[in-house]
């Protein structure tokens, strides 16, 4: 009689039912065999019957999981120092791969936070606008595969809350837009087809995060009033908190009627312009599909091609598709490269985090070496001992995961605050962990990946003990082999960090390489801060006396050197219709307005001709002084001193006549990386229209010292006068010249300016 | 509704009441071979009892290996609540149909 059943049958019972159920199985045929005297035929059968188990539905697909998770929970709760450890060190891992995974989603996948967001479509021509306002009205109501069309144009203007003054992005929309969209306000309403009327009263809807940051979440707002454009709009209700706009990546702040937004006001007042170019958003109609609509839209599209053949805009065709992600292929070409680099770098943090965490278990399994060789005397398999290893992995990745998506919130700002202020602000306002099931699928995928990375030598590497000495001898005697893992550990490691460091010092240097770019003016000991004196609350000579006193304030503070003003700074300026023949149509050129002494403050060297002087007033010649290039490219071959400008763009002011008095040096207007521009420069006292201007010091010693007297100076001159809002963080209103390598570093200023904020 | 079990089902739920702490699969097994005289296949044993185990009628937990078994663990069950319910619900749908039942032969309920 056999002793041992045949060992093929066992082998396949083992193949067929993989842990315990199979052993427990095994076992009962082993005795039932036992007490049967053999029966090599009847085993065969046995065996062959358990195909049964293995197609059934309540087959345990893990058997053994719960037991081995109850086990692994309670080896980390006798020792949690290290789980902590490893658990701290892979949330921050995983934390910043779902962030920037999540970056990735909202260029790609994510769709509207709107009820029913896959019925949402965008129309546009190759990512561009698709229609003029005009065509908007006119095709809105021909369109059956849609509930409705509405539109939103995106742009940058200013807001006035009370005594702050701050840059937004607001969105002008049509009436419909909230209705097609299906967003509900958390205060108030949206807008009602009576707020396109004319002499209707402009209503605004503010994003939650104005409503937060300027009025404290007052229930009450709804009836407050705020300017934009030099107009009073009424607040008629706040956006919800996950709504952004349909702009992305941009944020919009505040939404208003299109027909009350003063910048569209003109083309709108003349019946033969066709209005602004708006974005098209429509929401398809029940049981209508995205291929329908756009065969809708694309008659309508050959209806206005027929309509207007001349109009360049409606060469290429419109396209309809579901809204998804950022729609505008440009702008998801700029983020892409920069998104992509982004999660090259947070997964090679997330490998050094599994590198680390394998270290961490490795030292575990060395010490855990007499428990592995116990569990496998008593007749656990190598598969058991691999199993159980993992499944304490597996809760310390779940545990890492969890973590690091609680602290998505910190690793956002961590993030931001590893990138270069070179990187688009669309990126940097991208970067935000924003959870749906996507982001969790990889999150989740992300974890299972790290606990069997990290999991899977250590795991093997304590399963495979040679029993006899380790029950023998000292727990703690390693063995040659575990320590050639460590030491491989160590240099994968050391391999990862060091890609990190160099990519970490290309990009440093990359910064420095930024920061020695000379901008033509002066930037060290020099600091600034932005004041306006908006047009309701000053005259002009009021504006005039304010800002001359302050200059004189300015340059008696002690530590200052001397001190001007300058209506442009680095990235921001304005532009003038410039000819230099009297009736042919002018060319838009850049200019600054400034103090007489701008030059010599900002070193900014004189090549030709002579400077401002006291003796230009608003009533002798006009003067201006140009610089290098548009001397070059105006007069070519020519002197451009004493030559006659026309400035102004036509309508009912008739241009002003100017002379070049002087050729300054080219010097960076828009960013530093630009090739130089025209530009030109006018004295503050011949030129009335401005009323922002930028007081900057030049300092003695450390510009940071006068930072707060500079404050107290400007807070002194009262209320009317706007000092850039202090409760932003991306105000950069007081900076040091310096620092136009990285616009963090003025950002990392917010805090000093809050502390002294009223 | 509430289910009713199979016929197999109710044999090995009342094998497993009838051998009380001592419910592994031989001598459930065993006990169902004993009781019905007929053989039982471990494959349609164990299916059954993860079957009942899903739907929630059993407990099982493994326990101590023995040297006749190769070193390997037994698997045991126990009946929960919901499976002695199930058990009454099924004997009591089999009376209410026999109830004045007579078939041929004179044999009635």
């Amino acid at each position: 009689m056999p002793d041992h059943p045949p060992r093929v049958a066992e082998w396949l019972l083992r193949w067929l039912l993989t842990g315990r159920d199979g052993d427990v199985i095994a076992g009962d045929l082993r005795e039932t065999y036992a007490v049967r005297g053999g029966g090599r035929l009847w085993y065969w059968i046995q065996v062959t019957t358990c195909v049964r188990i293995w197609f059934s539905p309540y087959r345990r697909a893990i058997p053994d999981l719960r037991q081995d998770l109850h086990y692994a929970l309670r080896v980390i709760r006798r020792n949690p120092g290290y789980a902590i450890a490893a658990i701290l060190c892979l949330a921050l891992g995983i934390g910043v791969n779902s962030t920037v995974f999540s970056l990735l989603d909202g260029m790609y996948f994510r769709m509207l936070p709107v009820p029913r967001a896959g019925h949402i479509v965008a129309i546009d021509r190759d990512g561009s606008m698709p229609v003029f306002w005009r065509d908007y009205l006119g095709l809105r109501g021909d369109l059956h595969a849609f509930t409705g069309v509405t539109t939103a144009v995106a742009r940058g203007t200013f807001m006035d809350v009370e005594r702050f003054n701050f840059e937004i992005t607001a969105e002008a929309v049509s009436a419909n837009y909230a209705d097609i969209l299906g967003v509900k306000p958390v205060v108030g309403r949206w807008f009602m087809p009576t707020d396109e009327s004319p002499g209707a009263e402009p209503p605004v809807v503010i994003s939650s995060g104005i409503w937060k940051t300027y009025f404290h979440r007052d229930p009450s707002v709804a009836g407050k009033y705020v300017r934009i454009e030099n107009q009073w709009y009424r607040i008629v209700g706040v956006a919800p908190a996950n709504f952004r706009g349909v702009s992305p990546p941009v944020e919009i702040d505040a939404w208003l009627p299109l027909v009350t937004f003063p910048i569209f006001r003109p083309q709108l007042a003349d019946p033969r312009d066709p209005g602004p170019t708006v974005n098209l958003i429509g929401r398809l109609a029940a049981h209508e599909t995205v291929a329908h609509a756009g065969a809708e839209m694309a008659v309508a599209d050959t209806r206005l091609r027929q309509a207007y053949p001349n109009v360049k805009r409606y060469i290429t065709p419109m396209t309809t598709h579901v809204f998804r992600g950022i729609t505008s292929p440009e702008s998801r070409r700029t983020m892409r490269a920069i998104a992509m680099l982004l999660l090259a770098v947070v997964v090679i943090v997330l490998l050094i985090a599994c590198v680390n965490v394998a270290n961490l278990l490795l030292s575990r399994a060395a010490v855990r070496q007499r428990e592995m060789a116990l569990r496998r005397s008593l007749g656990a398999s190598h598969g058991r001992l691999i199993r159980q290893g993992l499944a304490e992995s597996l809760i310390l990745a779940v545990g890492g995961a969890v973590l690091g998506i609680l602290f998505g919130g910190w690793t956002d700002r961590v993030l931001s605050s590893w990138l270069p202020a070179s990187i688009p602000q669309s990126v940097l306002r991208g970067i935000y962990l924003e959870m749906n099931w996507r982001v969790a699928a990889f999150t989740a995928g992300v974890a299972l990946i790290c606990a069997v990375l990290f999991s899977l030598v250590p795991a093997l590497e304590g399963s495979s003990v040679d029993l006899l000495a380790a029950l023998k001898t000292d727990a703690r005697s390693g063995r040659a082999g575990r320590s050639r893992q460590r030491d491989s550990y160590v240099v994968v490691q050391v391999a990862l960090s060091l890609v990190l460091l160099i990519a970490a010092g290309l990009l440093l240097r990359a910064l420095q390489r930024t920061s020695k770019i000379n901008p033509g003016f002066a930037t060290d000991r020099r600091v600034y801060i932005r004041l306006f004196a908006p047009e309701r609350d000053f005259t002009f000579d009021a504006s005039t006396r304010l800002f001359t006193r302050l200059l004189g304030e300015a340059r008696s503070l002690p530590g200052v050197r001397d001190a001007t003003l300058s209506f442009a700074v680095l990235g921001f300026t304005d532009g003038e219709c410039v000819s230099t023949v009297r009736n042919v149509t002018p060319s838009h050129v850049n200019l600054n307005v400034v103090e007489p002494n701008y030059f010599q403050v900002m070193d900014l060297p004189l090549i030709r001709g002579r400077d401002f002087s006291s003796y230009d007033q608003p009533h002798s010649p006009r003067v201006i002084i140009v610089n290098e290039t548009m001397a070059r490219q105006r007069w070519p071959g020519e002197e451009a001193l004493g030559k006659t400008v026309w400035l102004g763009c036509g309508g009912k002011i008739p241009p002003v006549r100017a002379e070049v008095v002087g050729v300054v040096r080219d010097s960076k207007v828009g960013a530093l990386d630009e090739v130089p521009h025209p530009f030109f420069y006018e004295s503050r006292y011949q030129e009335g229209w401005t009323q922002f201007f930028a007081l900057i010091l030049h300092t003695r010693g450390d510009p940071h010292a006068v930072a707060r007297p500079l404050i107290q100076l400007a807070r002194a001159a009262g209320p009317d006068l706007r000092v850039y809002d202090c409760a932003l963080s991306a105000s950069w209103w007081l900076c040091p010249f310096g620092a136009f390598d990285g616009r963090r570093l003025c950002w990392g200023r917010s805090a000093y300016w809050q502390s002294h904020c009223p | 509704m509430s289910e009713y079990l199979g016929e197999f089902e109710q044999i090995v739920l009342l094998a497993i009441v009838r051998l009380e702490e001592g419910a592994y699969g031989v001598p459930i097994r065993h006990e169902i071979e004993k009781r019905t005289d007929r053989r039982v296949s471990i494959g349609a044993l164990y299916s059954t009892l993860d079957r009942l185990e899903g739907k929630g009628f059993v407990h099982s937990w493994f326990a101590d290996a023995t040297p006749q078994r190769g070193g390997r663990s037994k698997r045991y069950f126990r009946l929960l609540p919901e499976g002695a319910e199930a058990l009454a619900r099924s004997k009591a749908m089999l009376d209410r149909m026999w109830q004045g039942v007579k078939v041929k032969g004179g044999f009635h309920a």
